[in-house]
């Protein structure tokens, strides 16, 4: 009874079950942790938190709950466990209970990294931001991780807070030079906060490290696309066609791609933005882009209808309606063309294009002092734009240059 | 030979290794720690030794055969072959650990135990012993201070736990009178053991072993391996060890605990002190391998990541493996100039070779690689072996013009770009159709347009007559006093000529309802019936009424015909409800 094998007896195969546990080989390690079960009476700490651990991994939280708590009350002390008492109820979704037990770890004295981002994490489903912010600048304060920046910039994105942001993900970038997933997000805040060029760079760059991620593919081939340079774009969307051939935002773009390209190729553009369509019926924006692929293709009843669907998923985009408007001139429905003139005016009032569209349909159906009126707002909100602006469209001014002649003509 | 220079751009299947053996039933069973590749008679000619733990068996492995077996004392944490004395003609020590021992061979036989020094002891939990010990305290109240200790955080013994789990006084006593007398000591359990060579970085120079304790210590055994002679203490469980430097000169030994962290240990000012490096990698989750390439130490964690950190514990990189690691070795080729490469495998089968984060080469293997030794076989200095998890032994070596340094993965766009998108095809008709639109948007505009109103023409007046004609469940406005949804459900029983019409109300609006007639209305030529009218006296919302009618086919062949069932608002002369009822055609009575 004495020897000295059956004193270490509680600890003898911890080893074996730590590596097997680590090595992730769960079938050899639960028969390590059984036998030593059986062999202490279950009274041994780190094969019950060990099994715990691995029930667990097999997505068995609650019974994981058990285990950590029956290792817990073999050493009350072990901050070990009540971290992992803590991460169970965060999986179960009892954030307030969790963060109960991380508080009782930092009274036990013990503060890690762990704790403060897993705090975090509660507090950002809590939807405690203040807190959350507080948490994660602490878990980087104890040693930086890339999973805690993500977190702390992803709280304030959604605290519309960019500035804040920003600064988080480039102090992430520059710890982590190469997570292509802090590149890309900070990509995409400069994309939503119009800096073009700096997005681009560090999509670009996010793309050097894994050329093969679908969302910064998305997100640098829509910069690409704004350019003008379509080819490169489509070449770029093959591989997030490979990867995610489901993504209508995906199909989207591309079917714009065809559509902008020189000379445009309609039919392939409609096919894609119809996928697109099919993928995701309720997205406004394929339905306006179908449309404008429409108009352009002179089938008017058919543009009518996709006009129609994207103002009927969102009613508060003005372009859609001045495009409806253009589409109703051309369908010889003057009066509902003008109401959806006056409705796209209603939203935005200073809108050049729609001023002058307006001004060419009430042109064309003789309407000479309505026209002019509207002629003298476009050129008005034209020349204050005009300052700030770095090129005017060239189709623009010809119109512009057309109708201005055609009305001297008239008086 | 030109025809294979062209061809080195492409990686061969095996790329830069070489195959030498292998066999599928070596039923080996073991981890990295415990395979070494070993000169053991002095001969330069090196042999695989493989301490087996499913087994308890060293295996001798001379070429491809075994030559001996020897039966182990208890299943082994790690065996490590070191040399304790420089003299040329020794031959190296093998040194197996196993519970709280490490037993060490010489000439492959039993030479030596060391014991694991005894814990110490909490002193609250020694000193609640020493007074039971001395009958001071019986072993009840031993027993409740024991549980106090615990709770106020003390580290308890094996004894305490012991004790402590007990739930019958009895034996609680018998357990404390069972170890009066008897010393109190607790041992602990050797978690990994690796070598520090002393004062020469050469194969056979002579190393002492560093040993990992489960009670949180790194020891550093004498050459002899008899005594301790420099400990650190760690804040947990050391699990992997990674041991660079000489002993008399300076040492750093890199240690992955169970907490998951990873953490420094360097020789101190003073020979023989050890300092434990204030700076912690805290890693996401467990490392499952770690390994030291110049002043980096790579780690492999269980969430597929392969990490490198500077020494200093700065983070240089991370790469995405496809699936996590199961092993890690240093391939070191001493050439011109020594380079040294991380071969990995992962648990999908693969071994990877990287130089720093650049993918050289990727070797697949049927089986997962749990264990790997780099080093010299035979004769052959580049050589690996790799066990597999079901047992098997591969020996490889590394091609002689295996260039480690070269990133052998292009570095060119993706293979996927080079994929033509698959967009979809449109007919011909779709087209025919779409520049017969072009010609006459127009007027297919004015046809829909037209068409649609007359469809909303035709569905309003619908709709209008089924509200005036009560025929479905519609509420008839003010004229019907607001009532909604009353729903009436009919179903026919029997065969005939006697029928049974049975009639579910229910009332779907949130009003309550009172004194609704309902009638049924037949042709009388074919059906009679009892009572073809009665009175709701209240209809509860949501609540469904069930009504019979009896009804008798009275028609000489038996002739079918629909019967009407109508729910009649009091207030008005409208229906609220109908239903019509299709009969069967109904069976002859019998006279």
């Amino acid at each position: 009874m004495n020897h000295p094998t059956h004193t270490t007896l509680r600890s003898r195969r911890n080893w074996y079950i730590h590596s097997c546990y680590t090595s992730g080989d769960y079938k050899a390690c639960l028969a390590a942790i059984e036998e030593e079960l059986v062999a202490c009476s279950g009274l041994c700490e780190y094969p019950i938190y060990c099994k715990g651990l691995i029930m667990r991994h097999q997505g068995k939280v609650n019974e994981s709950l058990q285990y950590f708590q029956a290792a817990t009350s073999l050493s009350p002390h072990n901050v070990l466990n009540l971290k992992q008492v803590a991460r169970s109820l965060y999986l179960l979704g009892k954030h307030r209970a969790a963060v109960d037990v991380y508080e009782e770890t930092t009274k036990l004295g013990f503060e890690d990294w762990e704790i403060w981002h897993n705090k975090g994490l509660c507090f950002t489903y809590l939807k405690d931001y203040e807190e959350a912010i507080d948490c994660f600048e602490r878990a980087n304060d104890v040693q930086r991780h890339d999973a805690s920046y993500l977190q702390l910039g992803k709280i304030y994105c959604l605290q519309e807070d960019f500035k804040a942001a920003l600064k988080t993900y480039q102090e992430a970038v520059d710890f982590s030079p190469q997570n292509s997933e802090i590149l890309t997000t900070l990509g995409l805040v400069y994309l939503r906060l119009g800096e073009n060029q700096k997005a681009f760079d560090h999509l670009g760059n996010s793309l050097a490290h894994d050329p093969l991620n679908p969302k910064t593919i998305l997100a640098a081939g829509s910069i690409i696309q704004d350019n003008q340079d379509m080819d490169v774009a489509l070449m770029k969307y093959r591989i997030a066609a490979v990867k995610t051939p489901n993504s209508a935002q995906l199909w989207n773009n591309i079917g714009m791609c065809f559509f902008g390209k020189n000379p445009p190729k309609y039919v392939a553009a409609v096919a894609c933005l119809k996928r697109a369509l099919y993928l995701d019926p309720f997205e406004w924006l394929i339905s306006y882009n179908l449309g404008l692929v429409h108009l352009n293709k002179q089938q008017y009843a058919s543009a009518f209808h996709f006009f129609s669907a994207s103002i009927n998923l969102n009613p508060n985009f003005a372009a859609t309606y001045m495009y409806l408007a253009i589409t109703l001139a051309r369908l010889d429905d003057f009066d509902n063309s003008c109401a959806a003139y006056q409705k796209s005016i209603e939203i935005n009032e200073n809108e050049s294009t729609t001023r002058l569209n307006y001004a060419i349909t009430l042109f064309n159906n003789d309407e000479m002092e309505r026209s002019r009126e509207q002629f003298e707002i476009f050129e008005r909100i034209f020349a204050e734009s005009g300052e700030g602006e770095d090129e005017p469209d060239q189709e623009v001014l010809a119109q512009s240059a057309e109708l201005r002649e055609a009305l001297k003509n008239e008086e | 030979m030109l025809g294979t220079a062209a061809k080195s751009s492409i990686p061969r299947k095996d790329g830069p290794w070489l195959h030498a053996w292998h066999d599928p039933v070596a039923s080996i069973k073991a981890k990295s720690e415990c395979v070494r590749l070993v000169d053991l008679n002095g001969d330069s000619s090196n042999i695989l030794l493989v301490a087996d733990e499913r087994d308890k068996k060293m295996r001798v492995y001379k070429g491809t055969s075994v030559v001996s077996e020897h039966q182990l004392l208890d299943q082994p944490v790690s065996m490590c072959v070191f040399y304790t004395s420089d003299s040329s003609s020794s031959t190296p020590a093998i040194g197996i650990a196993g519970g709280p021992y490490v037993f060490i061979y010489r000439h492959l036989r039993p030479y030596f135990k060391f014991t694991l020094p005894f814990v110490d002891l909490d002193p609250q939990d020694e000193s609640i012993w020493a007074e039971m010990d001395s009958g001071n305290v019986d072993a009840e109240a031993g027993w409740q201070m024991l549980q106090q200790a615990r709770d106020s955080g003390a580290v308890m013994s094996s004894w305490s736990l012991d004790l402590l789990s007990m739930e019958d006084e009895m034996a609680r006593a018998q357990y404390v009178a069972g170890k009066r007398g008897v010393e109190h000591k607790q041992h602990t359990v050797v978690t990994c053991m690796e070598t520090l060579r002393k004062d020469t970085d050469a194969e056979d120079a002579v190393s002492s072993l560093v040993i990992g304790t489960e009670n949180n210590q790194v020891l550093i055994l004498d050459p002899s391996g008899a005594k301790v002679i420099c400990h650190a203490s760690l804040p947990s469980t050391p699990s992997i060890l990674a041991v660079t430097g000489l002993y008399d000169i300076e040492w750093r030994i890199v240690v992955a605990c169970r907490d998951g962290k990873l953490y420094t240990i360097k020789s101190g000012e003073m020979k023989g002190q050890a300092v434990v490096q204030g700076t912690v990698i805290e890693l996401e989750t467990q490392p499952n391998a770690l390994a030291r390439i110049e002043k980096s130490i790579y780690v492999t964690t269980m969430d597929a990541q392969l990490s490198c950190y500077h020494i200093k514990g700065r983070k240089l990189f991370s790469v995405a493996l496809p699936a996590p690691a199961a092993c890690m070795g240093v391939a070191k080729i001493s050439r011109s100039r020594v380079v040294e490469a991380l071969i990995a495998s992962l648990t999908n089968g693969e071994v990877r070779l990287y130089n720093g984060k650049h993918l050289i080469h990727v070797m697949q293997f049927d089986d997962v690689v749990v264990a790997m030794r780099w080093g010299q076989m035979g004769r052959e200095q580049n050589s690996c072996a790799f066990i597999g998890r079901s047992g098997s032994l591969t020996l490889k070596m590394m091609s002689r013009q295996a260039n480690l340094e070269k990133s052998g993965a292009d570095s060119g766009p993706p293979a996927e770009q080079d994929m033509p998108l698959r967009v979809p095809k449109k007919t011909k008709l779709y087209v025919e159709q779409s520049e017969r639109e072009v010609d006459n948007a127009i007027h297919m505009h004015r046809v829909f347009q037209r068409d649609l109103c007359k469809l909303r023409l035709t569905t309003a007046r619908s709709y209008v007559k089924i509200i005036t004609s009560g025929e479905a469940g519609v509420s008839t406005g003010g004229g019907g006093g607001g009532v909604t949804n009353v729903r009436l459900n009919a179903q026919v029983m029997g065969l005939g000529p006697f029928f049974k019409i049975k009639l579910d109300v229910t009332n779907g609006g949130g009003k309550p309802l009172s004194d609704m007639p309902i009638c049924v209305s037949y042709n009388p030529e074919i059906y009679r019936c009892e009572k073809p009218s009665w009175t709701v006296p209240m209809l509860l919302p949501n609540v469904t009424c069930t009504y019979e009618v009896s009804v008798k086919c009275i028609h000489e062949e038996g002739a079918a015909d629909a019967i009407r069932v109508i729910l009649v608002n009091p207030n008005s002369s409208v229906p609220l409800v109908s239903g019509l009822v299709n009969m069967p055609i109904s069976e002859l009575l019998e006279d």
